[in-house]
């Protein structure tokens, strides 16, 4: 009985996963087929990938790539180092204050995002600032911020205010509190930061679109018009490229806390075995 | 809040006995030094990037031969010369003033040594300002009869970070010479300065081009013009569920979008929270985080949504996926087009939202119902309540915050995220996102001005609703502390 009651969810939860998945599935099974430009299976090959970056497209589409990495890795860094400095600033101001800042900060979150990409636009036309790589990297900055600041604040609140006071009590100055006590306590937030603000730059396709010159092209951006223009096998290729990177990415972030449940779990058996004993 | 002095610092040991603020004067003095002779001028012709040079390479050459439309220019930098000097001489002569820093504070107050950095980084901020400017000599401009606007030399990446640099720089000398002490505070200083200039100053910029259009002159002047192209009492037939429906232009694009966002929603909370229950309810009957499993259900969420999009008409096309199986099957004789037929390609376009913000639904309302206490459950049954009434007035009210924060994180982006729409039904759907990009990047004003206006009334719209939910929220939270 217990049985039958746990079947139905997880025949929902099967049925779900099948429904997230079917899209990449496709894609990720038509890249091995030998017949371009179509979706009949005509046999396996590995075609699509040696080709993924050669001819015309091929070439934009790693000119792309690389265009992405570059902006989400500055983007991701440089949002999460002035998330980091201003909440430890932050944290030495009134809680009024700091609540007042925390909103203005978190204004852009409930933005659409076509709206963000608009003003950021206007503020540059403002600024006077030429539409190009520096308006891109700028504007994925700027975007990536509050989400790197929602990721450290909680870690710098729960932060016990003596530490640093202690470390410094113990000879340590200002700034080695800072290096060698507060910024390993807040790293799982530094980390989980720099994962959230890269994966939110790498998708980005509205912001970016209006930000940048027809010279730069951002892997969305390049993406989109390919999709436009029909059946591509380069984009399958592509796609199981990106879901088996994700894939090892997430997998390695979660190692860890998977590996730290298991040993709960363990201990949680031998206590309620013990209890029965 | 003050601390202690830098005393016992390891930390650049050479320099040891130097405030802090003088360090920072130091950092940006050397590194102000470094891109001296790292190209970091861009020389701009007829707005496209002719090459990238360094100060030092300008200083050495003096000048450089250009051709302009054929005719041999010679571009002398003689003007800009003083300037480039100065910048490179005056990085070194603040470095000096942290090195000996003791020793001459031993003879003049410490204020005044940071008073004089100050002066130094001023004018090294000043002489790299200028430097572009006077490279190139308004002789060859009006020879060549073109504008400042078609030759000039721009800093790259490399020289706008200098500058910033430069400026904290700055303030720190000012700090040493006002005699104040560098607190921790001061941290936070340049954010606020950074929220003024990317969250505030654009908001007030939709406001403001909502209004006003920049004229061929320059300057600003108040029309409604964006108002009337959005209100032009242009009407168009639509379809809308079988219906034939004759509505204002925009207003029956903004109905569609609409439309659409709110079965998104709809169908995400459908979905998600049925699922968001079974996994959190597996979670806790096991005693793990099942984060591996929720992993599963989010990893979607990292893949490409223009991909994803992309694939689903792979699979409902003509010649997709789909039609394949099923003529293989012999269900069919000829192709379906799934895509073409009114009713089918809405129904399909939701289902790709849906499919696409499905997982921004699951994990609010997971992350809700996993920390739900077992006891709260128990509690009720012990009050006397069925398992349905327990559901609907005890732990339903209580996921409420997860539902909320689902809405936002769906109802919102899918209202303006015009992508989907358009690959699924190949450019044949208009909707309120694609309105407002063709608005925006055309070339006429009053296009452009009405695209403002559009994305202002946009803005407002799910402002005042995320408003609404905010308020609801707090109403059903506390009807559900109350049972």
């Amino acid at each position: 009985m217990r049985k039958l009651k746990q079947l139905f969810p997880n025949i929902y939860i099967c049925l779900i996963f099948i429904f997230l998945y079917l899209p990449i599935a496709v894609l990720v099974v038509f890249s091995f087929n030998s017949i371009p430009k179509s979706f009949i299976w005509g046999g396996f090959t590995l075609d699509n990938y040696a080709k993924l970056f050669s001819g015309n497209d091929g070439g934009e589409l790693l000119a792309a790539l690389l265009t992405t990495l570059k902006v989400a890795s500055i983007a991701s860094v440089s949002s999460t180092v002035i998330a980091v400095v201003s909440c430890i600033g932050l944290s030495y101001f009134s809680k009024k204050f700091q609540a007042l800042v925390l909103n203005v900060t978190y204004i852009p979150n409930i933005m659409p995002e076509l709206v963000t990409g608009i003003s950021f636009m206007l503020l540059f036309a403002f600024l006077g600032i030429q539409k190009g790589q520096l308006t891109l990297v700028l504007a994925h900055i700027a975007f990536c911020v509050p989400f790197a600041v929602l990721s450290i604040n909680p870690k710098i609140r729960q932060l016990d205010r003596n530490l640093s006071e202690a470390a410094q009590d113990l000879g340590a100055t200002q700034l080695q509190a800072i290096t060698k006590v507060i910024i390993p306590e807040i790293m799982p937030g530094i980390v989980s930061s720099i994962l959230l603000t890269f994966t939110l730059s790498v998708d980005d396709y509205l912001v970016s679109n209006f930000n940048v010159d027809s010279t730069v092209q951002t892997l969305p951006m390049k993406i989109y018009s390919m999709a436009k223009f029909g059946v591509n096998p380069k984009m399958n290729a592509l796609t199981a490229i990106m879901f088996l990177a994700i894939f090892l990415l997430l997998l390695a972030a979660n190692v860890r806390s998977i590996a730290e449940s298991r040993e709960k779990k363990r201990k949680y058996r031998r206590v309620s075995k013990n209890d029965k004993a | 809040m003050t601390f202690p002095s830098l005393k016992k610092s390891t930390w650049i040991s050479s320099l040891s006995g130097i405030p802090l603020h003088m360090r920072i004067a130091f950092i940006a003095a050397l590194i102000s030094l470094v891109v001296f002779f790292l190209p970091s001028l861009t020389l701009t012709l007829f707005s496209a990037a002719r090459m990238n040079l360094s100060y030092f390479q300008i200083l050495q050459s003096g000048q450089m031969r250009l051709s302009i439309s054929g005719v041999k220019y010679l571009l002398s930098f003689s003007d800009a010369m003083p300037f480039l000097v100065l910048s490179l001489i005056l990085p070194v002569l603040v470095m000096l003033l942290v090195i000996f820093y003791r020793v001459i504070s031993e003879k003049i107050p410490g204020r005044a040594v940071s008073a004089s950095a100050l002066v130094l980084t001023l004018g090294n901020l000043a002489a790299l300002f200028l430097v572009p400017a006077k490279l190139v000599p308004s002789s060859v401009l009006s020879d060549a009869a073109i504008s400042g606007a078609d030759l000039y030399f721009s800093p790259q990446a490399v020289g706008n970070l200098l500058i910033i640099l430069l400026i904290i720089g700055l303030f720190a000398s000012a700090f040493g010479a006002a005699g104040l002490k560098i607190q921790l505070r001061m941290l936070s200083y340049p954010y606020f300065l950074w929220l003024i200039v990317f969250t505030v100053l654009p908001l007030l910029l939709i406001f403001f081009a909502a209004f006003f259009t920049k004229d061929a002159a320059g300057s600003y002047s108040f029309t409604v013009g964006g108002f009337q192209t959005l209100l032009v009492p242009r009407v168009i037939e639509t379809k809308f569920y079988g219906l034939t429906l004759h509505l204002q232009e925009y207003f029956s694009v903004f109905l569609r979008s609409l439309d659409y966002a709110v079965w998104t929603t709809i169908g995400c909370l459908a979905v998600a929270y049925p699922l968001a229950y079974a996994l959190a309810d597996r979670a806790k009957r096991t005693h793990s985080s099942s984060s591996l499993l929720l992993m599963f259900f989010v990893l979607p969420m990292w893949i490409n949504t223009m991909l994803r999009t992309y694939a689903w008409r792979a699979f409902f096309g003509q010649a997709g996926v789909l039609n394949n199986f099923l003529l293989s099957l012999h269900v069919i004789s000829d192709p379906i087009l799934f895509l073409k037929l009114d009713f089918l390609a809405d129904f399909i376009i939701k289902l790709v939202l849906v499919n696409d913000f499905l997982p921004f639904m699951i994990l609010p309302i997971y992350s809700v119902l996993v920390k739900l206490d077992e006891n709260v459950r128990q509690a009720a049954h012990d009050l006397g309540a069925n398992s349905r009434q327990t559901f609907s007035r005890v732990i339903f009210p209580l996921s409420m915050p997860g539902v909320i924060s689902g809405i936002q994180m769906v109802f919102m982006p899918s209202l303006t995220f015009y992508m989907i729409p358009e690959i699924i039904s190949e450019g044949s759907v208009t909707t309120i996102g694609t309105t407002v990009q063709t608005f925006i990047l055309s070339e006429s004003t009053v296009q452009q001005q009405a695209g403002n206006v559009l994305s202002l009334l946009l803005l407002i719209f799910v402002l005042v609703t995320m408003g609404i939910l905010r308020n609801s929220d707090k109403d059903s939270g506390g009807g559900g502390m109350i049972l």
